[in-house]
């Protein structure tokens, strides 16, 4: 049965207690405990197991310290019961610290003692020993405290360890009582004759009446109640009796005070007690006052003043509540009853200085304090009606007692409902000119300035618990779900699934209302990096902590909000960073919604555009070179004037800019994955032109961050900037912002080599003296390039992206400038002639107008500032050319290391001319080996070459080898990852504007060639135009790329662009080649192509 | 109303009476079965080897061991058999000290720990307060006493091992000569004259304690050797172990010119009878000029166990 019980109980209380569940026989158990533990019937069983057996003993303890001698109690830390490896493989054994084990049977002081005289001596000594301890116990013994032990439990129960009460007469009796009284009667004399029979009234009469020193007194109510209430042997432990005693006393106190104070009511009118002015009411002053008044009431032995018994009472309750002999819960519920009972200012000022004694108790319990201060505020307000000296004296003493506690216990405060307290109180610190009424009074004394200075910090103690209590208030509220931020998670997570902002940008912008979050939060951020911030005093807190809170919301890596069902697609198992493009998206709302603001403000600021605004993504008419959507603070540097420009470019573009620096000072990231999410979210706003690194690294430099280097927490700072400014490369930066337009590409590479530079300053500044990360890449901080400001590299493309893109360009079939320097130079020349740019050499010209010359060759009218690259097709017919051409390229590779020690270039240079050879000629060997074979999976089946320069690797045919095009791909992934982040924007930025020209390079020609066959592959009509065809393992290698780097965002709008281009193609040319419709079937399985594409 | 550790009995003063009692007399007159060997269960033979009882719980006052402590003049009494002998109580003693040693030789060659002498020793002084030596050979009664007491302190020595050594030790003289089954069968008469109470309370582990408390560890070897030196004599029998530690632990402090005045004065403890446990200790010191290695010097001793009857 008992078993059945617990389970039906489990059952019962897994489905909440229905009553559906429970049969007719169980319902009765039901009601008992539907919420029981399922095993509680077995809990009785286990409570009666045997008690552990206990080693006891009666003799007294060696001291106070050690136990009873040769009395070993068990330990629960035994060491013969816990088993150790040790012992199991070599036993027990026991160890004496001290001696060795092999010495402890031969250690004998036979010998020592066989020298003569030396036995005699020690005897001497030990006897002269022995008389120092005797002396000195006896010395102890007469100070009472032999073994410096209280007497206490059983040690009480001994005869004569307390005097006994004798009985004798009343004579006597009184005799005693004033020999008790006489400070020079020897208590142990008393002693002998303590009388019996004064107990309780009589008690406290012979006390108030001979008026006994306290002390003394002490002693004779010590002496009578533990006669009185006689310590048992064994069965009531220490603690209990003394509790007896206790309670006893206190009970026997109460109902003398309880009696006093009724006769103070009978004598209400009586004069004397009228007469007596206010007595002070705080303790000390009463002491004093009394001495005065001790004689008189000692001369009048008949009948002591009821005012003097009081008083004297009141002075024994205080002393015996420090000696802890009183029960003071037992006091404090007798006042408050007092308190309530007796309105008149009397009573109150009698029971204020007992309320005194025990207020440190009444801080202790809620309960008291809600009690007390429900009380005292009441009285208070009675008593401040009435102008009266002694009520003003009395309010003064409650207002005290009042201040204590709110500065003691201001947590309790928090719950209480007595705000706002009188003025005179606690001042109102928020409140108009209360702080002007208490320091208008000009000169004061230091110990008035002192009360001040106490009322005003009780004004703000009051001030805090009100605030406190209202934020309480608030969060229990049902209407606001913590503050809104809950709130706007929930906007943001939905806005994550249905693409909606709408909900989103007004919830987080009106929904987050807290000023003690922001204010919190602001203080965080380094107050020398905000003041240098020009925006950020123009903004509102609330909008710095949407920001923020939206930031965080974004790089919050530990909470996964999605509920789309999408969730379960895996595509490279990289992170989800949609949460990222969200907030940059709202982020870029905001902005344009500031800009609208502040431009219709004034006017005089540069004029925003917003290109890129209302390019929809069907609209392939929209400027063909933009990728990135180009809202926001684009300024058309071709409109304005140069040198203003500038300027401009490196200042903070607005409010969220500055925000955002804030932000990432004070952002904390734990985790790696939280790094990634702050990189990627940077470099989306870097893009979106919310974020320019160029102001930032100013601001930096400015707000002398860098400089602080003091506290941990600056420590911490600086090596947050740090982190983050080591993921902006300048090259990279140059390649991103050029992309999106922000500024003239003169003007930009200027910009980004003071970018540069500074960076690198920055960037030695902030790792100065700090033992993190002194750079992996020693280019950056290397002091070599801190001395040429305007170095090689913004700017000299790092090699590794250089290398990657070589990489890419020669799996994707089109050639990379840089293979071909030595007809660039030519070209670098020209550009540089025309430019006053201090840039090198080799970065201009390499990076953008290497191909110029091709492209004039070709007779295409692609923009020259955007097309880098060159379309290279190789038809069958080409053979020959090809082969031409690959010795010709061979010799010019040959020739490269020459130039290169003359150029002085860096040694990476070589290496990836290296590698192209090497993937040359690796492709080569791989064409040669399966000449012939025709894959019939590839359509288009897209070659490129450039009849100027190097065919880069395939050679004849697709089926050029899958196995190839796969190792590339996998060499191209690798060396992608140990990219920055920034780095890898900067490919993916780069890759995909060659192919859109590329593309739409075809296209052009192809509306030139009327009778092409598709707009993809159409024939060259001329050979001296060939082209590049995009196929299938093109678009899965592109994709793969963009998702390496971390670019899906611009691979989506690669593939609607694809999309526009193969309608617009359908449309214009009404020619649906193959290819077309397979492009389409590709761009609707995104997912399948790239799953394609990992597989292999 | 939760007061702490009230003050009702406190600053009382002069009322305190002073509570010293005699240290070693018996708290308690009810006779009890053996002293409880602990709580420890028994591991399993051979896993755990000896030597654990030194630190079990346990507690000396309710031991047989306390019950049987005697009055020095009791254990000086020359059993009527030896008397008729003419042994002296002085020749009584100086056979007991000769006999130690032996046991204590013994002990070292056969390596056992220090608290196996003492309790050997122990046995056979114990044997002596009511067996004679005329009928309890001596020179057997000491191997046997040191193999129960390796049995008893739980590291067990072999019987022919003990013969062995023995061998070995006195070579020469037949009278210590024994045969394995003289050992057991003693053994047995042993178990029966110690009444069959085995466990003995030794000043070591006070005495580490006490040191501790005093502070004075440093002390620790020269104490220790003190009380290794007390089993010469019968302290063991007359004064709880905590009484003897607490002397040895006053000679010490005294020679080494440690202040434990304040320590001393402390303690619950009538310090008369540790001056007089102290005087006893440094009386044997100067009375018997002992060899440290070879005990007895012979000439004084060979009479005398000469009165007594070697094996039949």
């Amino acid at each position: 049965m008992q078993r059945y019980a617990g389970a039906g109980n489990s059952n019962s209380s897994g489905f909440s207690g229905g009553p559906a569940s429970a049969g007719g026989r169980d319902s009765s158990r039901l009601d008992v405990s539907p919420y029981a533990p399922p095993n509680y019937p077995l809990n009785p069983r286990r409570q009666q197991q045997l008690a552990p057996y206990r080693l006891k003993c009666d003799r007294e303890p060696l001291n106070n310290k050690l136990g009873p001698p040769d009395f070993y109690p068990q330990t629960p830390n035994c060491p013969e019961e816990t088993l150790t490896k040790e012992y199991v493989q070599s036993g027990y054994k026991e160890t004496v610290e001290g001696i060795e084990e092999a010495r402890e049977i031969v250690l004998s002081h036979i010998s020592y003692f066989c020298k003569p005289d030396i036995v005699g001596k020690c005897k001497e000594a030990l006897k002269k020993r022995l008389r120092a301890i005797n002396e000195s116990r006896a010395q102890k013994r007469k100070a009472g405290q032999v073994y410096g032990v209280p007497l206490s439990g059983s040690l009480l129960i001994k005869p004569g360890v307390y005097p006994e009460q004798r009985p004798c007469n009343e004579d006597s009796r009184r005799k005693w009582a004033e020999a008790l009284a006489q400070p020079n009667k020897r208590l142990r004399l008393l002693s002998e004759h303590v009388p019996h029979g004064y107990r309780r009234k009589s008690l406290f009469d012979v006390l108030t009446r001979c008026n006994v020193p306290l002390l003394r007194a002490t002693w004779f109510v010590k002496v009578t109640y533990l006669n009185q209430v006689r310590p048992t042997s064994s069965s009531i432990s220490t603690g209990a009796s003394d509790n007896q005693r206790s309670n006893q006393w206190t009970k026997d106190v109460v109902e003398y005070l309880q009696q006093l104070l009724d006769e103070f009511n009978l004598k209400e009118a009586h004069p004397s007690f009228k007469e007596q002015p206010s007595a002070g009411l705080i303790s000390g002053a009463t002491q004093v006052k009394l001495k005065h008044e001790a004689p008189s009431a000692g001369g009048d032995t008949e009948e002591p003043l009821v005012h003097f018994k009081w008083w004297y009472m009141v002075r024994l309750v205080q002393w015996h509540l420090t000696e802890e002999l009183l029960v003071p819960s037992v006091l404090i519920e007798w006042l408050c009853y007092q308190l309530q009972e007796r309105d008149s200012v009397e009573a109150l000022e009698l029971l204020l200085p007992i309320v005194l004694g025990l207020v440190e108790t009444i801080t202790l319990s809620q309960t008291y304090v809600r009690m007390f201060v429900e009380i005292l505020v009441r009285r208070l307000s009675d008593a401040s009606a009435v102008d009266n000296p002694k009520r003003s004296s009395i309010s003064s003493v409650i207002a005290e007692l009042l201040r204590y506690m709110v500065l003691a216990v201001p947590d309790t405060f928090v719950s209480l409902d007595c705000f706002p307290l009188p003025s005179f109180v606690a001042p109102d610190v928020y409140g108009r000119g209360a702080l002007l009424k208490i320091t208008g009074g000009g000169e004061m004394s230091s110990s008035k300035r002192r009360d001040v200075y106490r009322y005003l910090s009780c004004g703000y103690a009051v001030c805090s618990i009100q605030r406190r209590a209202s934020d309480l208030a608030t969060l229990a509220s049902p209407n606001v779900h913590a503050r809104g931020a809950a709130k706007v998670v929930q906007a943001l997570d939905k806005a994550l699934v249905t693409g909606n902002l709408t909900m989103a940008y007004s919830s987080l912008f009106n929904d987050l209302s807290d000023a003690l979050m922001e204010e919190r939060w602001i203080k965080e951020v380094s107050p020398c990096l905000q003041s240098s911030l020009m925006w950020i005093g123009t903004v509102e807190l609330s909008l710095i902590c949407s920001i923020f809170f939206l930031c965080e919301w974004a790089t919050c890596d530990y909470r996964d909000c999605r509920t789309s069902p999408s969730q379960n697609v895996k595509f490279t198992g990289r992170r989800d960073l949609s949460q990222i493009h969200l907030a940059v998206s709202i982020l870029k709302n905001k902005m344009t919604e500031m800009n609208k603001l502040s431009r219709s403000k004034s006017s005089s600021r540069i004029a925003m555009n917003n290109i890129g605004k209302g390019s929809s993504l069907n609209d392939a008419s929209v400027a063909a070179t933009k990728v990135g959507d180009s809202s926001g603070l684009r300024s058309n540097g071709k409109n304005e004037e140069e040198k203003k420009e500038r300027k401009d470019i490196f200042e903070s573009p607005g409010p969220l800019h500055d925000i955002i620096v804030c932000w990432l000072d004070q952002h904390e990231v734990s985790s790696a994955a939280g790094f990634k999410r702050v990189d990627v979210l940077i470099i989306e706003l870097i893009r979106s032109g919310v974020f320019y690194p160029q102001a930032y690294v100013r601001q930096l430099i400015i707000s002398g961050v860098t400089d602080k280097n003091g506290t941990l927490l600056d420590m911490e700072r600086k090596r947050r900037h740090h982190r983050i400014l080591k993921q902006l490369p300048g090259s990279s930066l140059f390649d991103i912002l050029e992309e999106d337009v922000v500024a003239e590409e003169q003007q930009l590479h200027e910009v980004m080599s003071t970018y540069s530079s500074e960076r690198r300053l920055v960037l030695s500044e902030l790792s100065s003296g700090q033992s993190f990360d002194a750079n992996n890449r020693g280019e950056y901080t290397s002091s070599s390039y801190l001395r040429i400001p305007s170095g090689t590299n913004h700017g000299g493309v790092p090699e590794q992206v250089e290398d990657v893109k070589v990489l890419v360009s020669s799996l994707l079939c089109f050639i990379y400038p840089h293979s071909a320097e030595s007809e660039q130079n030519e070209t670098k020349m020209n550009f540089q002639g025309s430019s006053t740019s201090t840039l090198t050499q080799v970065d201009t010209g390499e990076a953008k107008n290497g191909c110029e010359d091709c492209m004039r060759i070709n007779g295409q009218k692609l923009d020259e500032r955007t097309s880098p690259f060159f379309p290279l097709i190789q038809s069958d017919e080409e053979d020959v050319w090809w082969v031409r051409k690959g010795t010709e390229l061979q010799e010019s590779f040959k020739a490269e290391p020459a130039l290169k020690s003359i150029k002085q270039t860096s040694r990476g240079r070589a290496k990836v001319v290296r590698k192209t050879q090497n993937l040359a000629q690796l492709a080569t060997a791989k064409i040669e080996g399966s000449q012939g074979e025709a894959s019939t999976s590839h359509l288009c089946e897209s070659k490129l070459s450039c009849p100027h320069h190097k065919p880069s690797t395939d050679g004849d045919n697709g089926k050029d080898a899958d196995h190839t095009r796969m190792t590339n791909l996998a060499e191209v992934g690798k060396s992608l990852k140990k990219l920055r982040l920034l780095e890898r924007r900067s490919i993916s930025v780069w890759l995909l504007k060659s192919v859109r020209q590329l593309v739409e390079g075809n296209e052009t020609t192809a509306c030139k060639a009327s009778n092409s066959i598709s707009s993809f592959s159409s024939q060259p009509d001329d050979k001296t135009v060939p082209k590049w065809r995009l196929g299938d393992e093109e678009l899965m290698s592109i994709l793969y790329i963009l998702d390496t780097c971390c670019d899906l965002a611009s691979a989506a709008r690669f593939l609607v662009w694809l999309l526009a281009k193969i309608r617009g193609g359908m449309g214009t040319l009404g020619q649906v080649g193959r290819s077309a419709a397979h492009m389409k079937n590709r761009d609707n399985q995104v997912c399948q192509v790239r799953e394609h594409t990992s597989c292999n | 109303g939760d007061l702490g550790p009230c003050s009702w009995a406190s600053k009382l003063g002069p009322y305190r009476c002073d509570s010293r009692n005699r240290p070693g007399a018996p708290t308690s007159s009810s006779p009890k079965p053996r002293a409880p060997r602990g709580t420890t269960p028994i591991p399993p033979a051979g896993l755990l080897s000896g030597k654990r009882r030194s630190r079990m719980a346990a507690n000396f006052w309710t031991s047989s061991h306390s019950k049987q402590l005697l009055d020095p003049e009791e254990v000086d009494v020359v059993p009527a058999a030896d008397r008729e002998r003419g042994v002296t109580p002085v020749e009584f003693r100086l056979v007991k000290i000769h006999m130690s040693f032996h046991i204590w030789r013994l002990a070292q060659q056969v390596k056992v720990r220090q608290r196996v002498i003492a309790t050997a020793i122990t046995y056979f002084r114990r044997v002596y307060t009511r067996k004679s030596m005329t009928e309890y050979d001596p020179r057997l009664v000491a191997p046997a006493c040191l193999y129960l007491a390796s049995k008893v302190e739980e590291s067990t020595v072999q019987a022919r091992l003990l013969v062995f050594y023995i061998k070995k030790m006195c070579g020469s003289d037949d009278k210590y000569r024994f045969e394995i089954k003289d050992i057991l069968e003693m053994e047995m008469k042993l178990l029966e004259a110690l009444d069959y109470y085995l466990v003995v309370y030794h000043p070591y582990r006070p005495l580490l304690q006490l040191l501790q408390d005093a502070g004075i560890t440093d002390l620790t070897q020269f104490a220790w050797g003190l009380v290794n030196d007390t089993y010469k004599m019968d302290l063991i029998l007359i004064y709880p172990p905590y009484m003897i530690a607490l002397a040895c632990i006053y000679i010490a402090s005294v020679l080494k010119d440690k202040d434990t005045t304040s320590w001393f004065e402390e303690l619950r403890v009538d310090m008369n009878i540790v001056k007089n446990i102290s005087m006893e200790i440094l009386d044997f010191y100067d009375t018997y000029k002992i060899d440290p290695q070879r005990g007895l010097q012979e000439d004084k001793i060979i009479p005398v166990m000469n009165k007594l009857p070697s094996k039949a």
